[in-house]
């Protein structure tokens, strides 16, 4: 008896009878395995092609089995991922979006929340900022454990098990259900919108070395902390409130007064000398609070470009004009920079009597400058022209940074590290007022390609203080007086300047 | 006693061989005497030409430029002879035009060199004598030695020139204006 009867039986019956498929995989392997067999007399050739034409038979029937079972698999995977993700219409707090229904959770991918919250993705955790809130959810990569309560959330300060983030052909998505918990939003399928947000009430408890002011809101907001001097305003970005003043039982913030802004509630107090302050939020089911300590048992940190804001530095550059009995452009910032250090401010020259800098020395103090300052005296072959002019720098800065944060000056903090264009013509028309007061009329002039103004990141200007070859001018520059008229106009000029910066908000000051 | 043989003096033989020693004398004579000097050629003037240049020099304020156009002598045809030839002019000065209130101000005093001139592709590169360093211009001053230039060679074709002080690379002429990119038209601008 050869294998090849019993072989095609047994694969015919396995087909129509359907026995385990791993029983009848085992048989044909078994079958397929070349094996010593003894039956009766040695039949030479027929017996030896009926046995290989069995094993062959046999292993093709495994392989399309095998083909057969992978397939209907793939079939039934595919069947089922298209049965548990499809995609639906979305309400994204009064805009329509896209969201993705996964096992019964409704996902939004990170694009489509961009303009709600940030979203960054680190170590396998994506990371939500926004509305004064942040939330940490886990990526999981198992759609479908992603959609339970397996994994374990970050909600601001509450720790929970939630639905959390999960991918789908390499996009991050995010639960709604989840995120509509973390930033108090009212959620239900299709329908994402957030409360109007409120200002609803304010409270107070006071302590020996802080006292704690909490203001209860409607729902999560963000919140814009600005220090100017020693006054510290708070902005509830988008949330309305009634103006009134709050009075504490507190002794470090007696008094809270609370206006409504286009911006949103504005809330300003002031910040007792020596005391400090720290600003959080706090988001549970009864809605959000943003809580304020302050009081000298808090220590006072500020921004390091805030710290720096608070001690600017000017620095005059006065030019060496060869040629000339006297250095009239190094008495001039001499002058200026007395009186100037004479009222708290730090001013610093490029050069004195005895040295010359180089021109990388006196660029690296340009970009360190508050206020840069150039004074020098013009001087062209046969020409017939007098009086001060101010030059300002034109055009863009030959620094790439400096002009992306020209561009970017509504940013926070920006405006400490990288003055608007503006600010150069601020500080001209300061200096043409004063030298005006004093009886000298000076001519404004925009000039690009200038290199020591195109480093200055902030208000930079050249003063020409005259020119050498009119004798009118040469008259004027060597009398003291009208020079010390002149540097007097610059330390006013400069003074005012930077005193109406802190003012307007741009955290700056004298220290 | 065997008689004397006498062979014919000027026989065949003989004859030509003493016209070859002859001429091996002359040929010797020839090699021995040094090579003539050759005379040098006469200097070619069919290169110069005189050729149109537009060149800007300074009003009497230093705030703007004054244009003029004149006739140059140009040592070699192309751009690069024409741009030079310009420079030359430029650095001559300029010409009083008759009648003018106020006359145009050269951008460096009579009897400084002239700078010259490379070109690649579109770009100007000129570099700067070593003596412009001192001028001791004020601001205007030396943007008005840089744009002068940049003006009167990008009149014609280019589309800008980098500035170069004698050969080297450098970040300022002197002090006030920022030479790390090369000008362009808009650089100059009329205030």
């Amino acid at each position: 008896m050869t294998a090849e009867g019993p072989a095609g039986k047994m694969l015919a019956s396995s087909i129509h009878a359907g026995p385990p498929q791993s029983r009848l995989q085992s048989r044909l392997q078994h079958l397929s395995q070349p094996r010593l067999r003894k039956v009766g007399p040695p039949r030479l050739l027929g017996g030896v092609g009926r046995t290989l034409a069995a094993r062959t038979l046999a292993a093709l029937a495994l392989a399309a089995l095998t083909l057969v079972t992978l397939t209907q698999a793939g079939l039934a995977k595919a069947q089922s991922a298209g049965a548990q993700s499809q995609y639906g219409q979305l309400s994204l707090a009064g805009r329509n979006a896209q969201s993705v229904f996964l096992y019964g959770a409704e996902y939004v991918s990170v694009g489509t929340l961009s303009r709600l919250v940030s979203v960054s993705e680190s170590r396998g955790v994506a990371r939500i900022d926004g509305l004064g809130q942040v939330l940490l959810l886990p990526i999981d990569e198992d759609q479908q454990r992603a959609t339970t309560t397996f994994n374990t959330v970050q909600l601001g300060t509450l720790r929970t098990r939630a639905a959390t983030a999960t991918r789908q052909g390499g996009k991050l998505l995010v639960p709604l259900s989840t995120l509509a918990s973390g930033l108090g939003a009212q959620y239900s399928p299709g329908q994402f919108s957030l409360p109007r947000a409120e200002l609803r009430g304010v409270s107070s408890l006071s302590g020996k070395r802080s006292d704690r002011v909490v203001f209860t809101l409607s729902r999560a907001v963000t919140v814009r902390e600005e220090l100017v001097g020693n006054a510290l305003s708070l902005t509830l970005t988008g949330a309305s409130a009634s103006t009134r003043n709050y009075t504490t039982r507190g002794a470090f913030a007696p008094r809270v007064q609370v206006a409504a802004s286009g911006a949103g509630a504005r809330i300003s107090l002031p910040l007792p000398p020596g005391s400090g302050y720290r600003v959080y939020t706090v988001q549970d089911s009864a809605g959000s609070r943003m809580v304020l300590d302050i009081g000298p048992g808090i220590a006072l940190t500020l921004p390091a470009v805030l710290e720096r804001a608070r001690r600017p530095l000017i620095v005059l550059d006065p030019a060496s004009v060869p040629g000339r009995s006297s250095d009239v452009t190094l008495e001039v910032a001499r002058s200026a920079a007395e009186l100037l250090s004479r009222a708290g401010w730090q001013v610093r020259l490029t050069r004195d009597s005895a040295s010359q800098p180089s021109t990388a020395a006196r660029q690296d103090l340009a970009r360190q400058s508050d206020v840069f300052v150039s004074l020098d005296l013009g001087s062209f072959p046969g020409i017939v022209r007098s009086g001060v002019t101010l030059y300002e720098f034109a055009g863009q800065a030959p620094t790439q940074i400096v002009n992306a944060y020209r561009q970017a000056q509504a940013q926070p903090l920006v405006a400490q590290v990288v003055s608007s264009a503006s600010s150069s013509r601020t500080l001209s028309n300061l200096l043409r007022g004063e030298l005006k007061s004093g009886g000298l009329v000076a001519a404004q002039q925009p000039q690009s390609r200038l290199l020591l103004l195109g480093e200055a990141p902030k208000a930079a200007l050249l003063l020409e203080l005259g020119w050498t070859q009119s004798q009118a001018d040469a008259q004027r520059l060597s009398d003291t007086a009208r020079t010390g008229q002149m540097a007097s106009a610059l330390a006013r000029a400069v003074a005012t300047y930077l005193t109406a910066r802190t003012n307007a908000g741009s955290g700056g000051g004298q220290s | 006693m065997t008689g004397a043989v006498f062979r014919p003096l000027f026989s065949v033989f003989n004859v030509l061989a003493l016209v070859l020693l002859g001429l091996a004398a002359l040929a010797f004579r020839a090699v021995q005497q040094p090579p003539a000097t050759p005379k040098a050629p006469l200097l070619a003037q069919t290169g110069q030409q005189n050729v149109r240049v537009t060149l800007y020099f300074s009003d009497a304020q230093v705030r703007g430029y004054v244009r003029q156009t004149r006739e140059v002598l140009a040592r070699q045809e192309g751009a690069v002879a024409l741009a030079q030839a310009a420079l030359n002019g430029w650095a001559a000065g300029p010409s009083a035009p008759e009648g003018a209130a106020q006359k145009p101000l050269a951008a460096v005093p009579r009897g400084n060199p002239a700078p010259t001139v490379m070109l690649r592709g579109e770009h100007f590169v000129v570099n700067l004598p070593a003596s412009y360093a001192q001028l001791n211009y004020g601001v205007s001053g030396e943007r008005m030695l840089l744009c002068s230039l940049t003006r009167t060679l990008l009149e014609q074709r280019g589309k800008d020139v980098m500035f170069l002080l004698a050969g080297k690379n450098v970040g300022t002429l002197l002090g006030h204006a920022d030479l790390h990119a090369p000008y362009a038209r808009e650089d100059c601008s009329d205030e």
